[in-house]
């Protein structure tokens, strides 16, 4: 016999509640409540209302760089509303690992070996010199600064630290429209040196940073340290993946015909793919991906070109999205050591990037304006910088990965404002008519 | 020929690729490190880590043996089911305990987000796949037809159980008020069908007809139908064993009201609110029926909602009210399909339990031939009453004897509620066994019924 036993009310919802399988908990639901949030927020930062109110250029200057969707990601976390968290975040690791695939993907492909032949000498050396003082100045600062803090002193554990503050200091923001004088023939063409070098130096960073997290392993019981041998091994599977991964994504999507559908399967699986393994080697998927589309890009065929349009299509709202995220893992304690390194890593943008700038297109034949604020583009951070940070705190959610954020995201909020107090203080000189033409020539 | 062997080729190469990478990754579980600053910090588990990666193979590995079944001639989302059935945890364990499955337990735990979006997602196509004006053509006849096979299938599968307990196992030593509750149980499960495989199946042969409209019809009805059937049959399964003291009436009649017409009319608020915003949307249409999907997911669990029914009435309203905004959306929801049916069906195929299935298989083929018998007579009535023009009505019974997600949350709700009870378990493995059955060769006998009706074009 079986005693009697009385069902309650929560049992009677169970019953009710069949087709969702399982109670979700209230985990579960502020997990989707977030996700909710987020893609909510990115379609409506897509949206033409906001694309309207974006046109006003004083709007352009501050919104272009995604600093809005930092702040309100910062507002819906843990220091704001506690609408969306770390945790239910990391949570959804999987999708985030994609979404840094996706990103990935989108640098790579724009690395397409007639694109970058086209990129001229000049931009080329700017490029490779802005990566050079990155690693040497701001290596240099990073080191001098955290020599102080960190309680690890083995060389190993200051790798990733210093790899991703000198790879976000690496590059510039593409956008130019809201500097202006995109308009004058002078300035359109310096506009597009710097929109060239802005990707070049994007794929620069990315390429350098997997590598540099790929030197420092994490043995079973935490301890980080060197392993060649470990290093090596993933280093060549993820570029013998890469590769391969090209010619498998041209067979499948000769199997998916031109069904569209079945081209957006394999379109998804791929940059899965490529992502997933890469995180499960222990290397960046950003680096991985973007291997990848440098394959894909470079294979060429018109069905490798579609998926080249599909990537690209999303490149707003996945750069909104983390933007969004990066403002949710942000974490503003970041101490003493965190206040100097935004500190150095400012003025050091701030004196090194404009000089460079000027002295690598010395020699460019076409003509280039004296003065423009164009030439204050590069202070500003990169958009990657911030894609770096997030793909660092997502394959370790680390206090001092979320600080790290913290700074590349203050250095980027901060440089981004620089170029504007910098003309506004020149008593907006640089806007004036420029002079004569630096140099006249045949086109570049 | 040829494509055959070269697919086959690339789907063993994807087995052997991931199965290596298993192999050479170890598994670990969430692990306390330190940062360089020595503070603690909790690191992922491997499971977790791995599903972006697992994720992509049921994508490509799903497609893949789809495209292998189409050129077999079966359907594409049967091929789905084994591939998922091949990667699981129960098809490795029937051989091994040392080999870990390529889609584990915990990885299926951190898909359920995919499995959840997946639900709204075919909620949505088939609510806008039924219009109004079908509705007031037939709705005597999806009414009629829906009374019909539900009493068949109610009173052949409860009186065959009741009378065959001497040869169908547990059954036998069963007391009788016990008995009584087992057949009530299993034959309101008999009673559901897959809307999720029938929407499926529908997009996947483009098949429109007498039998693709009210074969859909019924479908959404008899879910909503279900729920109350399985409301009333625990109602009586509870008073009956365990003393009556179940929750009161009024509370059991309140909490079903609010969850059907809650699901209902939630489901027609969300979709009067996608109307506005799709007023204003020209682009990104996929965030926007991703979003939809998340926002009809959360309210269908947090007010306790069958998500099922709140995407349902979603996409009804939004393609009978707004037919041109809406259109763009369900292009969207179109394009999206694929690989959600992909990942939807190579889960739920992970999810079969092939031990109860080896163990059950005798009893479960018995209660397969009850249910389909039941259905196949059923509809065959119910279709020659309200006159449905042939082919359709010779084949339209094919349409009701998959079996999937629902039939599977039936089940194991079974076994909770009457948990005390020895055999709870054994009826809830019946169950799924059966359903295991329904779940693969149903899709085959539906692909077949629409071509026979003529009603298949892809």
């Amino acid at each position: 016999m079986h005693a009697a036993m009385p069902i309650d009310q929560h049992q009677w919802r169970a019953v009710l509640s069949l087709a969702a399988e399982a109670d979700a908990g209230s985990g579960a639901l502020r997990i989707f409540a977030a996700m909710l949030v987020l893609s909510m927020l990115a379609l409506a930062a897509t949206s033409k209302s906001f694309y309207r109110f974006q046109r006003h250029r004083l709007m352009a200057r501050y919104m272009s760089g995604g600093w809005l969707a930092v702040l309100i990601g910062f507002l819906l976390g843990r220091w704001g509303a506690n609408v969306v968290t770390e945790d239910m975040l990391l949570e959804v690791r999987p999708a985030l690992t994609f979404g840094l695939g996706w990103i990935g993907a989108i640098i790579g492909l724009q690395a397409r070996g007639a694109l970058i032949r086209a990129v001229p000498t000049a931009v080329r050396r700017w490029v490779l010199l802005d990566a050079l003082v990155a690693i040497v100045l701001i290596g240099g600062l990073c080191a001098l600064v955290l020599a102080f803090f960190l309680v690890h002193r083995a060389p190993a554990w200051w790798m990733a630290p210093i790899g991703l503050l000198v790879t976000a200091g690496i590059g510039w923001a593409a956008e130019t429209r809201s500097l202006g004088e995109e308009r004058k023939a002078s300035g359109m063409h310096l506009a597009v040196l710097v929109q060239a070098g802005a990707g070049l130096a994007a794929i620069t960073a990315v390429a350098l940073h997997g590598l540099l997290i790929l030197i420092p392993t994490r043995n079973n019981i935490g301890e980080v340290g060197f392993s060649l041998s470990t290093s090596a091994l993933r280093l060549l599977a993820t570029v013998l993946l890469a590769s391969t991964m090209g010619i498998i994504g041209r067979f499948l999507l000769q199997q998916a015909g031109r069904e569209r559908r079945e081209m957006f399967v394999v379109y998804i699986a791929m940059i899965a793919l490529m992502s997933g393994i890469a995180s499960e080697l222990g290397v960046s998927p950003l680096f991985a991906a973007m291997l990848c589309g440098i394959v894909i890009t470079n294979l060429g065929g018109p069905k490798l070109r579609e998926f080249d349009r599909f990537v690209l299509r999303a490149e707003q709202t996945v750069a909104i999205l983390f933007a969004l995220l990066a403002g949710v893992f942000a974490d503003p304690r970041i101490g003493v050591w965190g206040w100097l390194l935004v500190a150095a890593l400012v003025l050091s943008r701030l004196a090194v990037k404009s000089p460079l700038m000027r002295w690598s297109l010395r020699g460019q034949h076409q003509a280039l304006p004296a003065a423009s604020p164009l030439y204050l583009a590069p202070m500003r951070q990169s958009l990657v910088a911030v894609a770096l940070g997030v793909a660092v705190v997502v394959d370790e959610p680390s206090p001092l990965n979320q600080e790290l954020l913290t700074v590349v995201l203050l250095v980027g909020a901060l440089s981004e404002l620089l170029p504007f107090a910098f003309s506004w203080w020149r008593g907006e000189s640089s806007t004036a008519p420029s002079p004569r033409p630096q140099s006249a020539g045949a086109p570049s | 020929m040829k494509t055959l062997a070269r697919l086959l080729a690339v789907l063993l190469m994807l087995l052997l690729a991931i199965g290596l990478l298993r192999h050479f990754t170890p598994g670990y579980a969430s692990a306390r490190y330190l940062d360089a600053m020595d503070r603690p910090f909790s690191a992922p588990e491997y499971d977790l880590v791995a599903t972006t990666t697992t994720l992509a193979f049921i994508l490509v590995g799903a497609w893949l043996t789809g495209k292998v079944f189409k050129l077999l001639r079966l359907p594409r989302i049967t091929g789905y089911l084994a591939f998922g059935v091949l990667i699981g945890p129960s098809f490795i364990t029937l051989f091994t305990s040392d080999i870990r499955p390529i889609l584990p337990k915990l990885q299926m735990e951190h898909l359920r987000i995919f499995s959840s979006l997946a639900i709204a997602l075919i909620g949505l196509t088939a609510g806008g796949e039924i219009k109004v004006e079908l509705l007031r053509r037939g709705l005597g006849t999806v009414l009629g037809m829906l009374g019909i096979v539900i009493v068949a299938v109610l009173a052949t599968v409860f009186i065959g159980l009741y009378l065959g307990r001497g040869v169908l196992g547990f059954l036998g030593e069963l007391p009788r008020a016990e008995l009584l509750v087992v057949c009530l149980m299993a034959s309101v499960l008999a009673t559901s069908n897959s809307p999720a495989v029938l929407v499926a199946m529908l997009s996947e042969l483009r098949s429109r007809g007498p039998m693709s409209e009210t074969g859909l019809a019924v479908t959404v009805v008899k879910d909503l139908v279900v729920v109350v059937l399985f409301t009333i049959a625990s109602g009586i399964g509870v008073s009956l064993l365990l003393g009556g003291e179940a929750a009161s009436q009024g509370t059991i009649v309140r909490d079903l009201a609010w969850h059907l017409l809650g699901s209902v009319g939630g489901g027609a608020l969300l979709g009067a609110l996608m109307s506005t915003v799709l007023h204003r949307l020209s682009r990104h249409m996929l965030l926007f029926v991703l979003a939809m999907s998340l926002g009809i997911v959360l309210v269908s669990e947090s007010a306790h909602f069958e998500p099922l029914l709140v995407a349902l009435s979603a996409g009804f309203i939004l393609s009978n009210l707004w037919p041109e905004q809406s259109e763009k959306l369900f292009h969207s929801v179109e394009e999206l399909s694929l690989p959600v049916y992909c990942i939807f069906f190579a889960i739920a195929g992970a999810k079969i339990d092939l031990a109860a299935l080896r163990e059950l298989w005798p009893l479960a083929l018995a209660l397969v031939t009850l249910r389909s018998a039941a259905v196949w007579a059923g509809i065959t009535l119910g279709s020659h009453a309200f006159r449905m023009p042939t082919p359709a009505r010779n084949w339209i019974w094919t349409a009701f004897i998959p079996q999937a997600g629902v039939s599977l949350a039936l089940a194991t709700t079974i076994e909770s509620l009457f948990h005390d009870f020895a055999w709870s378990a054994s009826l809830s493995s019946l169950l799924l066994a059966t359903i295991a059955i329904f779940e693969c060769f149903g899709p085959i006998l539906l692909r077949l019924g629409l071509i026979k009706a003529g009603e298949a074009s892809g």
